[in-house]
């Protein structure tokens, strides 16, 4: 490969910019700023396009950005090389999307185009990707240093050198497939993979399946139950039916002992209404019986209630009149006595005197006096006529005086008894007398009695009777209501006939039909636990997966995992297996790339290093000078550092190429002192490789005895 | 007297070989479904006989009980005799002592009983646990005039679960013994008795290929007529497919159609031959979505020359010269994947782990 023209349309800070190459080693000079970072920049893009985006980077890691010239929509140019004896014109550009991009190959020699993808160009020609291309042939600015990437084609080149025309052969890509496919199974990390969530799968089903079987127990429990239930509940049936036949017995006793009861009580009524109807006759008959009596106090009856005390104060007016009477009669007595007396006083004083006068005298006096009594008291007048009569004609002698004096005495003494009388008479006793002894004759007649004691007890009586006959009214009237009653309420009472005895012996209805109740109420709640069980037996223990769908599933999820586990095994053991090849394979390059790159880094080093081992991720194991201590390539100064891997990348470039196309260096040497520069340049002046392309912003030192080619842009 | 007889309906046991929970839950509902189909038929019997393993007790549903007894008490003018066999065994706990069927069942005890149906004495007794080694009945001979039925869960071949002396069938003197346990129908005339096992109604697995059914007869004085019914709503096909120097999918979906697949029954295809192309049994799979079920098993083997591999140079050669050795041993499949994957990724070809 020798490129032969570059020429940059424009391309970050270039513009119009035109370089020829030649082919071997050039030393390429510009300032700071003259565009020799760029220059390498655009042919990298050239042959491999823009980098893929890194937004970690920023603006850097994006190189459409990067790269655009200022203001420009675009970026574009052209590279005429040579290889492997034909010429080719290069064109490409990038807009400010992918869309915009292009890229053609022409043939130089008659411009025909050739069909090229834009993303194998690089490949094409190098034989590489853009990775192996950056970490051997294309050497950045102070980036000399590389390690290796995830799928790194260096290793896999320098791993797969036997070529059996299996280009794409590439052992570590193989093993990444295998890995991968193991990783999908189980996890880098163990903690992951399909067969891992398989598992949780089939434990998931698991954990399902015993719920599922749990339900089933569940149901087959509250069969259970509902058995045992409906069993309690036919047996109670018949426990009520039988407390129901007790309680029909009781009942049919208790109605037979009401009835004997009502009868008894209806005789006892009927007794009752006999003896009121016998005490009514007997009221009856009293009462007529004291009616009749009262007829004969009738006249009685009629009389004020207080006649008696009325009669007695006349009876006691008649005593006292009777009295005054008798006093009157014995005044009258008396008087007649005193008139005797008189009389004969007055005879003999007064045999003189005037018989007739005398007796005119007395008749006048006792006129007098009994007028006065029975007629009016001024009668007395005429007794005391009478007697001054008689006084007067007594008025001669002594004897007739002495008669006179006793005449006067008596005579006074008569007065006195006169006056009494008199007043007596005045009273008119006789008359009142007879009054009132007719009046009381009247009524102790009426009365048919002869006395007020008499009478009094038979008003006495007669109230006594009237009482009774009162009572015995109210009595009769009592027993007459009373009968009516009782013969109503017989009336009404319903006919109960005899029946004949009934024997029974236990608790009463009221007990039995509580019992009964509690029975009802505990067999209501059985039917009604039972039909809430039946509801649950028909309706539940649905909505969730069965068993048998379950396990269905479980089988599954079991033989999708031995497969799995099948599969993984097969996997592992194609990449051991795999991962033995490459280790073989490495221990087939492993010693000529130490060698070489050892060989390389004794010359550039002018000795001091003479053997190294390349590892795994390129990383070189020097011994120091000594040879007693090994270093690690890590640890070495960053000058060191850049030599030991442009030896190694010169070293692999070699292993891999029979003749390396083409380096590209962006002032490798930068950091070299001045023997190592010098022995580094002489190395490539021996044309390592068929272009060499050195770009440096330092002139070389004079005594490097280099041609020096300046690149400017304008 | 006229029958159904069937047997090892195995409700609600669990189907092997589907791929989902939803389709076992649709061939469960599909079950109880043939499960009524047979009450249909037995309509115009006058017994139903089932030979046992009627149910799973250790897995049965609520639903499935329920969906039993309604089924057995819409059978008016049919009798319905049950014997207990070792998935259903007539233990305590078991859902034929716990759940009240209607008055035209009838289910035998553990002792020997006798049942009398139409002109027909009908014999039965059932499993009382899960496993039976010693035979049930030491011997047996019918009891009076009439045809005498012998209805029993057992294995006329032996075995732990009610071994049946073929020498007491046949000097038993009965018309007809309905046998339930083997899966698959079969008849036998053993002196003047007629054997016989249904099998079961519906497969429910690879192992149960075919046409699937009930037995519908009568006993009469004369003898016993019998006739399989098949009733399964579908059948269990299993199905070796060659697919040799087949390179796509297409091809491959095409030579299976032409096998012959139609959309109710269930598939297991097992392809069979060489290809260098290494089929995804999944995309295979998908190519029938109008079929209930299909599972693709790909037995195909990659056409290698192992030798003349072994013998490149390059990390082909490498790798399988790793693998040779195990190509003969007891590992053979493994190291005979493990080399097609090895291949597969030496030549950037993604492996599918899944």
């Amino acid at each position: 490969m020798i490129l032969q023209k570059i020429e940059i349309e424009q391309f970050a800070g270039l513009k119009n910019y035109t370089l020829e190459l030649k082919p071997g080693f050039q030393y390429l000079y510009g300032h700071n700023e003259a565009g020799k970072s760029t220059i390498c920049a655009f042919l990298s893009v050239m042959f491999y396009g823009l980098p893929p985006k890194k937004s970690k980077d920023g603006i850097k890691g994006d190189g459409r950005l990067f790269y655009m010239p200022w203001g420009e929509r675009y970026m574009a140019g052209t590279v005429y090389f040579e290889d492997k004896g034909k010429e080719y014109v290069l064109k490409r550009r990038f807009g400010k999307t992918a869309k915009g991009d292009s890229c053609t190959l022409h043939s130089g020699a008659d411009w025909t185009e050739i069909p090229i993808d834009a993303k194998t160009v690089g490949q094409h020609f190098f034989g590489m990707g853009a990775d192996a291309f950056g970490k051997s042939l294309f050497i950045s600015q102070l980036g000399a240093a590389f390690a290796k990437g995830k799928e790194d084609e260096l290793m896999e080149r320098l791993s797969n050198l036997e070529k059996t025309g299996d280009e794409d052969a590439s052992i570590q890509k193989a093993i990444k497939i295998l890995t991968d496919a193991e990783y999908e199974l189980v996890s880098k990390t163990g903690r992951g993979g399909a067969i891992l969530q398989i598992e949780q799968e089939i434990e998931q089903l698991s954990v399902e399946r015993i719920a599922a079987r749990h339900k089933n127990l569940s149901f087959r429990d509250l069969l259970e139950e509902i058995s045992q239930l409906t069993k309690e509940r036919d047996e109670a049936v018949s426990a009520l039916s039988e407390t129901e036949e007790k309680r029909k017995q009781a009942q049919a006793y208790e109605q037979y002992a009401a009835r004997k009861e009502q009868r008894k009580q209806q005789q006892d009524m009927a007794e009752r209404l006999a003896k009121e109807r016998s005490a009514f006759a007997r009221a009856e008959q009293e009462l007529a019986e004291v009616q009749g009596r009262l007829v004969s106090y009738a006249a009685v009856a009629a009389l004020e209630t207080d006649v008696v005390l009325q009669l007695a104060e006349k009876e006691s007016v008649c005593k006292i009149l009777s009295e005054k009477e008798e006093k009157l009669s014995a005044l009258s007595a008396e008087a007649s006595r005193m008139e005797a007396e008189l009389t004969e006083a007055e005879n003999k004083a007064k045999k003189r005197v005037n018989v007739a006068v005398l007796s005119v005298a007395v008749v006048l006096l006792l006129l007098g006096i009994i007028l006065g009594i029975v007629w009016h008291p001024v009668a007395f007048v005429f007794s005391a006529i009478g007697v001054a009569i008689g006084l007067l004609s007594l008025s001669g002698d002594k004897e007739i005086k002495q008669a006179k004096q006793d005449m006067a005495v008596l005579s006074a003494q008569i007065a006195e008894k006169k006056k009494e009388e008199a007043a007596l008479q005045a009273e008119n006793i006789s008359q009142k007398l007879k009054q009132y002894r007719g009046e009381l004759e009247f009524v102790f007649r009426q009365a048919g009695t002869d006395s007020l004691t008499g009478l009094a007890e038979k008003i006495e009586t007669a109230r006594t009777l009237e009482h009774k006959k009162e009572s015995l009214e109210k009595e009769k009237q009592r027993l007459a209501d009373s009968v009516a009653q009782l013969e109503a309420s017989l009336k009404m009472m319903p006919e109960i006939s005899e029946e004949p005895p009934v024997a029974y012996e236990g608790p009463s209805v009221k007990m039995l039909e509580d019992q009964l109740k509690r029975m009802q109420n505990e067999q209501l709640e059985r039917e009604r636990k039972l039909a809430q069980m039946n509801a649950r037996a028909t309706e539940g223990f649905s909505g969730t997966r069965g068993v048998s769908v379950i396990e269905s599933e479980l089988a599954d999820a079991q033989e999708r995992k031995a497969e799995m586990v099948k599969r993984y095994e097969a996997i592992r053991l194609a990449r051991e297996a795999m991962e033995q090849c490459a280790e073989e394979l490495k221990s087939n390059f492993a010693p000529v790339l130490n060698e070489k790159s050892g060989a390389l880094i004794k010359r550039l080093t002018g000795g001091r290093y003479r053997e190294v081992k390349v590892t795994d991720d390129y990383t070189m194991m020097l011994k120091t000078p000594s040879g007693t201590e090994i270093i690690n390539s890590d640890y070495v100064s960053a000058g060191t550092c850049d030599l030991l891997y442009f030896a190694l990348r010169l070293a692999v470039l070699q292993t891999l190429y029979d003749a390396v196309p083409l380096l590209i260096m962006d002032d490798t040497f930068l950091q070299f002192d001045k023997e190592r520069q010098q022995a580094a340049f002489d190395l490539l002046k021996e044309n390592p490789a068929e272009q060499i392309l050195y770009f440096s912003c330092h002139e070389p030192a004079q005594d490097l005895n280099l041609t020096v080619q300046t690149i400017s842009n304008n | 007297m006229k029958f159904v007889h069937c047997a090892d309906l195995h409700l609600d046991t669990a189907f092997s070989g589907l791929a989902d929970g939803k389709k076992a839950a649709v061939r469960q509902a599909e079950l109880r479904r043939t499960f009524l189909s047979i009450i249909e038929l037995a309509k115009s019997a006058d017994a139903l006989l089932i030979a046992g393993d009627l149910f799973d007790q250790d897995s049965v549903e609520a639903e499935t009980i329920r969906v039993l007894r309604a089924g057995f008490a819409s059978l008016e003018k049919t009798q319905v005799l049950i014997v207990a066999g070792n998935h259903d065994p007539l233990t305590d706990e078991s859902y034929y002592k716990l759940t009240g069927f209607s008055d035209n069942v009838y289910i035998f005890g553990n002792e020997l009983e006798c049942v009398s149906v139409a002109d027909c004495d009908v014999y039965g007794i059932s499993f009382r646990q899960a496993a039976q080694e010693e035979a049930l009945l030491q011997g047996i001979h019918k009891e009076g005039e009439r045809p005498a039925v012998l209805l029993m869960h057992g294995d006329l071949g032996g075995g732990a679960y009610n071994p049946i002396d073929k020498d007491m069938i046949a000097a038993s003197g009965f018309s007809y013994v309905a046998l339930g346990h083997v899966h698959s129908y079969s008849k036998e005339k053993l002196g003047q008795t007629t054997c016989a096992y249904p099998g079961c109604p519906e497969g429910r697995g690879f192992d149960e290929l075919g046409e699937k059914g009930v037995l519908i007869g009568e006993v009469t004085a004369e003898g016993v007529s019998l006739c399989f019914e098949p009733i399964c709503r579908r059948c269990y096909v299993e199905q070796k497919v060659s697919v040799d120097g087949l390179l796509t999918h297409e091809e491959m979906i095409g030579a299976i159609r032409a096998a012959g697949v139609n959309e109710k029954d269930l598939y297991k295809i097992i392809l069979t031959g060489k290809t260098e192309f290494v089929p995804d049994v999944n995309v295979l799979a998908g190519g029938f979505s109008d079929c209930f079920f299909l599972k693709v098993y790909d037995e195909t083997k990659r056409p290698l020359d192992v030798q003349k591999l072994a013998s490149e140079t390059g990390l082909r050669g490498m790798f399988t010269e790793k693998m040779i050795s195990g190509l003969e041993g007891e590992d053979k499949e493994k190291y005979e994947k493990a080399l097609e994957y090895g291949l597969m990724a030496i030549e950037g070809e993604k492996v599918k782990a899944l």
